[in-house]
């Protein structure tokens, strides 16, 4: 940063103290200081700090003299992984890390679907379309307690929720269900919720590109002979390729870091607990924040491989353009 | 190949009318052209034609099919559009080859066709290229490639050349002549560019505010317009027009206005004589006057004495703005006549292509 300040002011360290170039540079550095500073405090070193962190056996015992906690090793990493995070118990008990790559892939995959058929939808020319559009926009702008409290009271397990009131008064079910607290059911319960929640995300990207394709193109394709489904196909889809591609992946690294929308549904249990989730539950239900901080590298570790997947996504982009 | 008709073809947008009962036949593997100012009809005219609009009244003949309702994937064109449309993740052979696959035709003949238009384009070496490789007359010639690939029985030609530089445009212009010297498809082609219009068609279609105003061929286009709006759109610079009314006098009749006071001749008296009094506007090109050092006897009857305003030597010809009586007119003159703005000239008119139309209805008299 030094260095970049010092190119674009094109002071050096011999110029006089009180030269236009030096009190530029001191101007340059004062506006970049506050930035730097809240930055350095809320994220790089708290990054570092839980990198030293996972090495070592921290807790509520020796929270008061944390420089002095004893060193472990990769003990705190061998033990999440092996217990944790990664195991495959049985098909009806994965590890957290497991259940985050299922959870975010799948959710995310959903997302780009419903975004692209509403998309789709929201692109032809009807009565109140702009309407519609906002509306479709609600569940991304909703703050995320209320709406997931709106789906724990459809699906309470009481007789009184919405969907076990539904569902009895049909005569579907005998007695009420406890959908959130069924093992898969609650996953796939997850998993909806993130789409319906955050396809408004996806659909807007793609009605952007969507309405930048030349109509030209779909003439042109009508007089060659294309169906509605080989436009789609051959232009349309082609045409999206890029916006898909980048929303899947900043879908999905957002997706994996979340934390709020699964804790307000399920609270992580019922095997929906992934890798935030689990990083909450060893740092501040059993106080273990080495094992935590543990959890977060891993999750950290995993995410930058997703995030090199984005950047070369767009480099590869970049040299198709 | 076939026949292209329009019969009373009629275009609604809401209350906008785009084409008004349009009447046309485009024989078979025959060159014709539509031309007009923006936003007169034609492209739409020419988009009934294709499919892409339906018409609101009428029917579209395309051979002896009524094709109303017919999609255009049915009917046997091929388009080629203003901005080129190419599809832009293909490659130019696939661009070309796409129409020709959807049509479920064999592999290889698929390759030869292709390789075939290709060679016949000049486009050989650039198969592998995407669109945006392509400079803009490749792209053109990729877009011509792709229509006539498919080997349908009309072209449809939507401005093709609009997007190119001046240079490019008319060498295009000579190789899609050559092109349909070659291939004698039927073809529709729509341009604002009066240039195009007369080079390119075997008939011309002159269209304003959704009517078709004349259809004939060129040369009868230019010396025979049928009313004011044609008379000065095709021709450049446009045709002069000066109001004037009708005079009878001792058996002969004149054309007479502020400035000038000219005597028909004989062969062109006809429509005219009786309608002394007459208002009617006078037309003039600007090809059509010159500017004579000596003037003999007589000569008053078919001259205007004008003041020159401003000059605009071209090399190969000098146009001079000039007025007379108050009204402005334009000559295309011999640059080597000596000419300077503020100077009076008299103008001498070449009697015989001469025009009048009626002021009111602008139909041409004579």
């Amino acid at each position: 940063m030094y260095h970049l300040i010092q190119e674009a002011s094109g002071w050096s360290p011999g110029a006089n103290w009180d030269s236009l170039q030096a009190r530029e540079a001191r101007l340059a550095w004062g506006l970049v200081s506050p930035t730097a500073l809240v930055v350095f405090g809320l994220i790089i070193f708290p990054a570092f700090f839980s990198g030293w962190i996972s090495f070592h056996d921290v807790s509520l015992r020796n929270l008061s003299s944390i420089f002095s906690a004893p060193f472990v090793g990769l003990e705190n990493y061998h033990e999440v992984v092996s217990d944790w995070a990664f195991k495959f118990h049985s098909w009806r008990s994965w590890g957290a890390a497991i259940t985050s790559v299922v959870y975010s892939v799948v959710s995310t995959a959903l997302t780009i679907l419903v975004g692209l058929v509403a998309a789709l939808l929201l692109n032809r020319k009807f009565k109140a379309r702009g309407l519609v559009r906002a509306t479709f926009l609600f569940p991304y702008v909703a703050p995320i307690v209320s709406v997931a409290f709106v789906w724990r009271w459809i699906l309470d397990p009481q007789k009184s929720g919405v969907l076990n009131d539904i569902l009895l008064r049909l005569g579907a079910i005998q007695d009420p269900q406890a959908y959130l607290s069924t093992r898969g059911l609650a996953l796939i319960l997850v998993i909806a919720f993130t789409a319906w929640r955050y396809f408004p995300f996806a659909m807007l990207m793609i009605l952007a590109r969507l309405q930048a394709i030349d109509g030209a193109l779909y003439e042109s394709a009508s007089v060659d002979g294309a169906t509605s489904w080989q436009k789609f196909r051959y232009i349309t889809i082609p045409e999206l390729r890029y916006v898909l591609g980048a929303v899947f992946m900043l879908r999905l690294i957002w997706t994996f870091n979340k934390f709020d929308d699964i804790f307000l549904l399920t609270g992580g249990g019922y095997g929906t607990n992934v890798l935030p989730i689990l990083t909450y539950q060893f740092s501040f239900r059993s106080f273990d924040f080495g094992k935590g901080a543990a959890t977060a590298m891993i999750l950290l570790g995993i995410l930058l491989v997703f995030l090199g997947l984005y950047v070369g996504f767009f480099v590869r982009r970049g040299e198709a353009a | 190949m076939a026949e292209v008709r329009l019969k009373n073809v009629t275009k609604m947008f809401g209350d906008l009318t785009a084409v008004d009962s349009a009447n046309l036949t485009i024989e078979d593997s025959e060159f014709i052209v539509l031309v007009g100012p923006s936003g007169c009809g034609k492209t739409t005219t020419l988009r009934c034609v294709a499919g892409l609009e339906e018409p609101t009244e009428g029917e579209v003949y395309i051979g002896d099919r009524v094709v109303n309702g017919v999609p255009p994937k049915d009917r046997d064109i091929a388009m080629v559009f203003q901005n080129y449309a190419l599809y832009p993740h293909m490659d130019v052979y696939n661009n070309i080859a796409f129409g020709l696959k959807l049509r479920k035709m064999p592999k290889d003949e698929i390759e030869e066709r292709v390789n075939r238009t290709a060679e016949l384009l000049g486009i050989h070496s650039k198969l592998d290229s995407k669109p945006k490789e392509l400079s803009g007359g490749q792209r053109q010639r990729v877009a011509v490639g792709r229509a006539i690939a498919r080997n349908p029985k009309v072209f449809l030609f939507d401005e093709p050349l609009s997007n190119l530089d001046a240079k490019l445009r008319v060498q295009m212009r000579a190789e899609l002549q050559e092109l349909h010297h070659n291939l004698e498809t039927t073809s529709m082609y729509v341009t604002h560019d009066q240039v195009e219009a007369m080079t390119l068609g075997n008939r011309v279609a002159v269209i304003d505010e959704g009517v078709i105003q004349q259809y004939a061929a060129p040369q009868e286009i230019y010396d025979y317009p049928s009313n004011k709006f044609v008379a000065g759109f095709i021709g450049s610079p446009s045709m002069n027009f000066l109001d004037a009314r009708i005079k009878e006098e001792g058996g002969n009749v004149y054309v007479e206005g502020d400035g000038f006071n000219l005597l028909l001749p004989d062969k062109i008296t006809d429509p005219v004589e009786g309608k002394s009094g007459k208002e009617v506007t006078f037309g003039v090109r600007p090809e059509d006057l010159t500017a004579e050092q000596t003037v003999h006897e007589g000569d008053e009857t078919k001259s205007f004495d004008t003041h020159v305003l401003v000059t605009e030597p071209l090399g190969d010809e000098i146009i001079v703005h000039a007025e007379v009586g108050g009204q402005e007119i334009v000559a295309q003159l011999d640059p080597r006549v000596d000419i300077e703005p503020h100077q009076d000239v008299t103008l001498f008119a070449d009697m015989d292509y001469i025009h009048i139309f009626d002021k009111n209805t602008e139909e041409a008299i004579v």
